[in-house]
């Protein structure tokens, strides 16, 4: 069982693979007719940004909610499906601080164990401190960036920004 | 003390781990540019005509070097040999060109041992722009593998003004 990720990155078993990406990216990837021959677990957080991007007629995921990192933790205990997606939730991770943060690192160490039997994607849209320690622990990592330098920040030509309602009405109603 | 180098929050080569990095060239450049390359000892290996030494300010560090490897073999024995902090291999299609499938798994046996023996004392990265069948060998060794995927742009909006402006009718056809 193999999904294209990009042109030559594949989510196989075997590998734990970590995407960065923008949400389109994964959805484009669970509408491919590959999932749906196969058993599928989304797992997420408190909210998701994905599920609800997913055409109407959506493919056959099993989908669960997890609201601490424990119960995450416990839900891939409990894996049994071929693929598996963990939607990554800043939300559930970034609380976590001192000694609460190894729970972090036995997320990813269960991410590397699930892989052997299981095709295992964690997806996040960015980045932060919490992801950092689970990218770690990733056989693959597909980053998917924007290129485009930001705007330089300057002073902007024309009007200046309205700051308050006195500088309008002056003089007026 | 840990050396590191950074390249995405949560990706970073380090001591211990054979990582292969599959980017753009100027991904790879900005690597160079860090200020840890000329601090320690650094080789990069690779074969003809480097895509990426040429994006980069020349490194004037005399613990920097640049070599030319020829054959996948010159490059293995480079590798065997070095000594550095930080040893960089920009990998090219040619090295494994015209080898048989039998040969090619043999040769980058050989070179995926000397690269996961060099990285338990070194910053090991295999750098590509794109993956191939030689590669794949060395990918499914490595202990990471980390893909920087550009996004595409969004297509100009000169583009979407003369689109629109094909499909506009003239005035008086609007009119009663």
């Amino acid at each position: 069982m193999r999904l294209a990720l990009e042109p030559g990155a594949t989510l196989e078993p075997g590998r734990y693979t970590a995407l960065v990406a923008p949400p389109g990216f994964l959805v484009d990837l669970l509408v491919q007719p590959g999932v749906d021959r196969f058993m599928a677990l989304y797992l997420y957080g408190v909210s998701s940004r994905v599920l609800f991007r997913l055409p109407r007629r959506t493919p056959n995921l099993q989908v669960q909610s997890c609201m601490t990192v424990h119960q995450l933790l416990a839900s891939l205990q409990e894996v049994y499906q071929t693929i598996v997606v963990v939607e990554y939730d800043d939300e559930l991770f970034s609380a976590l601080e001192g000694d609460d943060r190894d729970v972090i690192f036995a997320v990813g160490r269960a991410l590397q164990e699930l892989a052997r039997s299981s095709a295992v994607l964690l997806y996040a849209p960015r980045a932060d401190r919490g992801l950092r320690a689970l990218l770690r622990a990733a056989d693959q990592v597909v980053w998917r960036y924007d290129e485009r330098t930001p705007a330089p920040v300057g002073r902007r030509r024309g009007r200046p920004v309205q700051t308050t309602l006195a500088g309008t009405c002056r003089g007026g109603v | 003390m840990t050396v590191r180098l950074w390249c995405r929050p949560g990706v970073t080569f380090e001591l211990g781990r054979l990582k292969l990095l599959i980017a753009p060239a100027e991904r790879m450049a900005s690597l160079l540019d860090l200020p840890e390359i000329a601090a320690f000892h650094a080789l990069y290996l690779h074969h003809g005509l480097s895509e990426v030494l040429f994006r980069v300010p020349p490194i004037r560090s005399e613990h920097f070097e640049a070599r030319p490897c020829g054959t996948l073999d010159e490059l293995t024995s480079a590798v065997r040999g070095s000594f550095h902090t930080v040893l960089m291999i920009e990998w090219s299609p040619a090295l494994a060109a015209g080898l048989d499938a039998e040969e090619r798994g043999r040769r980058m046996g050989r070179l995926v041992a000397a690269l996961k023996r060099r990285s338990t004392s070194a910053i090991v990265i295999v750098y590509a722009p794109a993956l191939d069948g030689a590669l794949g060998v060395l990918s499914l060794a490595a202990d990471q593998t980390v893909w920087l995927v550009p996004e595409p742009a969004p297509a100009r909006a000169t583009v979407v003004v003369a689109a629109r402006a094909r499909g506009q009718r003239a005035l008086f056809l609007e009119a009663p």
